[in-house]
């Protein structure tokens, strides 16, 4: 099965051989389809494999990843000039797998979207990068609500998509890309959605306006953090680089900092490009008309 | 927040025996505007440093020992002595033991 899919403002084909993948992928893509998959081609198989027969040392692109919901699994990412190839096998240990659960589906369909961006970036199409966060539009305008997982990026969603005036891209993962050296940092929606639907979303591309970084609150606060402190609250939710090499389960402590080294400069870069916001919010509260214009104008005055 | 005299104070020489530290070769920062941030990949973690600590830090590009940082904060923000060695030595005790510093003999 193949599809050409809008991603990140990018026009990529997806070539897909394994039928059950191909159906999750191509219904969890739907908002997603349209374009000439110009830009890229990502191929994705999958296979059975009874054991990790040392797969994983004869191969120095191939990562074993401990799924935590299922069978580990070995995936094998090569980024060509032409064409991003993924090939996974998932290890039976001993186990027959006749069916895989949706979650695998899942899980290898995120990984696929997130070499995408990589596949993109290395091959000079973009500067991508992957966010923890809600992600709005307004007038133009693109919002970020950044925070880990139950900071409340789902609870302002689920308010956010009340607003005839504002326009959902997700509530999980959002994709930033910066297209050209100096360019506006624009926000796109990223095929990974935690508790709205699919249908709730838009594939759309707005200029990054502000980002704000979500802590549950007795009453609603909005204030203006300093570079250094939406730095390191940024480091909290950018998405480390998928691990190229032969690592088992997690990064080794020099990888890690490799990772983060390189997650530190684009907090500093990122920082200092975007108006940056501690956001406490209190549930009683609907805080967003004023965050959505004022704090937006405030964070434009103060670059000025 | 305290505020610094515009010009920085040279470094007097560290006495005789004392030790001195500087930033390990290995430490990962970054300078941002309002600050700097040290990375601890033993803990996971990023260490904010406020005004005076990015100043230290900057200071301690050097091997340099913590009455002549002391010295010099004392100096550029105008304050108590007794307290700012103290402060000091909490700092680079802190520094030390994520890594980020290390002792010179």
């Amino acid at each position: 099965l193949q599809f050409p899919v809008q991603i990140a403002g990018f026009s990529v084909n997806v070539e897909c051989q394994d039928r059950g993948l191909a159906n999750y992928l191509s219904r969890e893509l739907e908002n997603y389809e349209g374009g000439d998959g110009g830009d890229a081609t990502a191929r994705i198989s999958l296979e059975f494999v009874e054991q990790n027969h040392d797969l994983q040392s004869e191969n120095s692109n191939v990562t074993l990843i401990r799924h935590p919901f299922g069978p580990d699994i070995l995936l094998d990412a090569r980024s060509n000039p032409e064409s991003l190839e993924v090939h996974a096998r998932v290890i039976g240990a001993g186990e027959e797998i006749t069916s895989y659960p949706e979650e695998l589906y899942s899980f290898l369909a995120t990984q696929l979207f997130t070499l995408l961006l990589q596949h993109l970036e290395s091959n000079g199409k973009a500067h991508v990068l992957l966010v923890h966060a809600c992600g709005a539009a307004s007038e133009g305008k693109g919002f970020l609500f950044a925070g880990a997982s139950g900071s409340g990026k789902s609870t302002v969603a689920a308010r956010l998509k009340k607003m005839p005036s504002v326009t959902l891209l997700g509530d999980e993962l959002i994709a930033l890309a910066q297209h050209g050296e100096g360019g506006e940092v624009q926000m796109y929606s990223f095929p990974v959605v935690s508790d709205i639907s699919r249908a709730e979303i838009s594939n759309i591309g707005v200029p990054l306006e502000a980002i704000f970084f979500l802590s549950p609150g007795e009453a609603t606060s909005c204030i203006r953090a300093d570079t250094a402190h939406a730095a390191a609250d940024l480091l909290g939710v950018l998405i480390p680089p998928v691990s190229a090499g032969p690592a088992d389960v997690g990064l080794g402590e020099k990888q890690f900092a490799g990772s983060m080294e390189l997650l530190m400069d684009e907090a500093v870069k990122l920082s200092a490009t975007v108006p940056c916001f501690h956001l406490s919010l209190s549930l009683d509260d609907e805080p967003w008309d004023r965050i959505l214009h004022d704090e937006g104008q405030k964070g434009e005055n103060q670059d000025e | 927040m305290m505020k610094a005299k515009k010009e920085k104070t040279k470094m007097s020489s560290a006495p005789e025996g004392e030790t001195r530290c500087k930033q390990a070769d290995d430490a990962v920062f970054r300078t941002t505007p309002d600050g700097i941030m040290i990375l601890v990949p033993e803990e996971g973690t990023v260490h904010l440093l406020d005004e005076v600590g990015s100043r230290i830090w900057d200071i301690c590009s050097e091997p340099v020992s913590a009455s002549q940082i002391a010295d010099v904060i004392q100096s550029e923000y105008e304050v108590d002595g007794t307290r700012v060695q103290r402060d000091v030595d909490g700092f680079l005790q802190r520094l030390l033991e994520m890594g980020a510093l290390v002792e010179v003999v």
